[in-house]
């Protein structure tokens, strides 16, 4: 939980729709994020920007790990539910415990945001050898 | 006339609707200056066996409007005899008659009826103004583009185009794009009444402009309540109704997977 200690309310408030649990991702993969909202209003066009990083008293991005996509909204006259998938490379240095977090932006109005999705993501360094050699042989 | 072969025989001192029976005069009761009047005359053959039958109809002994046509009528039944003609500048009245041929080949007056036209007074005014009202706006009518899920009222001015004044009514329905009627108004105004060259609001009750599409209103002015006489008339579109597009809203806005690919 990288030290941090979190209320159980504070839990609630942060993730309505619960992804499925942490993810192991090396250094070069590509994570999928898969989201939902429920529009109303005229056909506009906007962005989804998604990205893992770590929150404190505010969301400080990663920025080898995030992802910005275009989307496009048809006018509905009542709410309809729209999904969106965004790939997000994962560069940057490696790390535990990374948080996640969406806004759709360039919309009319301000920014809208999901819950902050905490402890979602570890990131591996890629695999490395050394000091490979055959250090003893014997019939057996 | 005597091409109809049927004959009766004459009888001398015959007295008249021997043979036949004015039934009716169907014409109106009343009738405006200059107006085509237009007449029926039913006769009826009270003999025993068909006879030719041939009608006259008079206005005021002046205007022979059914002159002579003849027909051979079976026993017992009923031949309409029908003309017009144009109501003079007063009251008038109507004189039907009846002939039958007889065996000496000559007509011979049998039976007769009147009936008294008055004359009717022309009414004359006009639906001079239409508007509709809608959140705080006015619009002539018809109206374009009225935003949905506004409350409609509606305004109609009636003109006296008489030189006195006159009572004016008014009735009108509104109905939605899908035909059912959302709205109906009927008033007569109330004292003192319009006078000539002036006109008269009438204001209807409030209704929801739900659905959009083509709206329509069925219109009548009326005068003279005692005998009311439609004096102008609008059948069209009352308004076209945009859809309400809301303001872009989000809500629930989430991630709900995600994996390594």
């Amino acid at each position: 939980m990288n030290g941090r200690i979190y209320s159980v309310e504070s839990l609630m408030e942060n993730i309505s729709v619960a992804p499925p649990g942490k993810l192991q991702a090396m250094l070069g993969d590509t994570v999928r994020v898969t989201l939902k909202v429920e529009y109303m209003g005229p056909a506009i066009d906007g962005q989804i920007h998604v990205a893992f990083g770590i929150k404190g008293t505010i969301f400080n991005e990663d920025s080898g790990k995030q992802a910005t996509i275009p989307i496009s909204f048809n006018q509905e006259n009542a709410y309809k539910w729209y999904t969106f998938l965004a790939d997000v490379y994962i560069g940057g240095p490696t790390g535990t415990d990374y948080d996640l977090y969406a806004k759709i932006m360039s919309v009319p109005g301000s920014d809208i945001f999901t819950p902050y999705y905490m402890n979602m993501l570890d990131v591996l360094g890629e695999p490395t050898f050394r000091n490979f050699t055959i250090t003893d042989y014997s019939k057996i | 006339m005597d091409t109809l072969g049927i004959v009766v025989e004459e009888t001398h001192g015959i007295a008249a609707g021997a043979f036949t029976k004015i039934v009716e005069i169907v014409a109106p009761s009343s009738a405006v200056a200059g107006a085509t009047v237009a007449v029926t005359i039913k006769i009826k053959n009270t003999y025993t066996s068909t006879i030719g039958v041939s009608a006259v109809g008079v206005r005021d002994s002046v205007d022979r409007f059914i002159d002579w046509p003849s027909y051979n009528i079976p026993a017992g039944a009923t031949h309409s005899f029908s003309g017009s003609f144009t109501m003079p500048n007063s009251a008038c009245i109507i004189h039907a008659y009846s002939y039958y041929y007889g065996t000496d080949s000559a007509w011979h007056f049998d039976d007769e009826m009147a009936k008294n036209v008055s004359l009717s007074e022309v009414f004359e005014g006009t639906i001079s103004k239409k508007e509709l009202e809608y959140d705080g706006s006015r619009a002539n009518i018809p109206a374009y583009d009225i935003p949905e899920n506004n409350r409609g009222l509606v305004h109609i001015w009636g003109r006296n185009d008489m030189s006195d004044a006159q009572r004016m009514g008014i009735w009108w329905q509104v109905k939605d794009p899908d035909g059912v009627a959302r709205e109906t108004y009927a008033a007569w105004e109330t004292w003192p009444y319009t006078g000539g060259g002036s006109t008269h609001e009438f204001i209807g009750g409030r209704f929801d402009l739900d659905k959009p599409g083509i709206w329509t209103i069925a219109v009548q002015l009326f005068m003279n309540p005692s005998d009311q006489v439609v004096v102008d008339d609008y059948y069209g579109n009352l308004c076209t109704v945009k859809s309400a597009i809301p303001e872009p809203t989000f809500r629930n806005f989430g991630v709900t997977d995600y994996s390594k690919r």
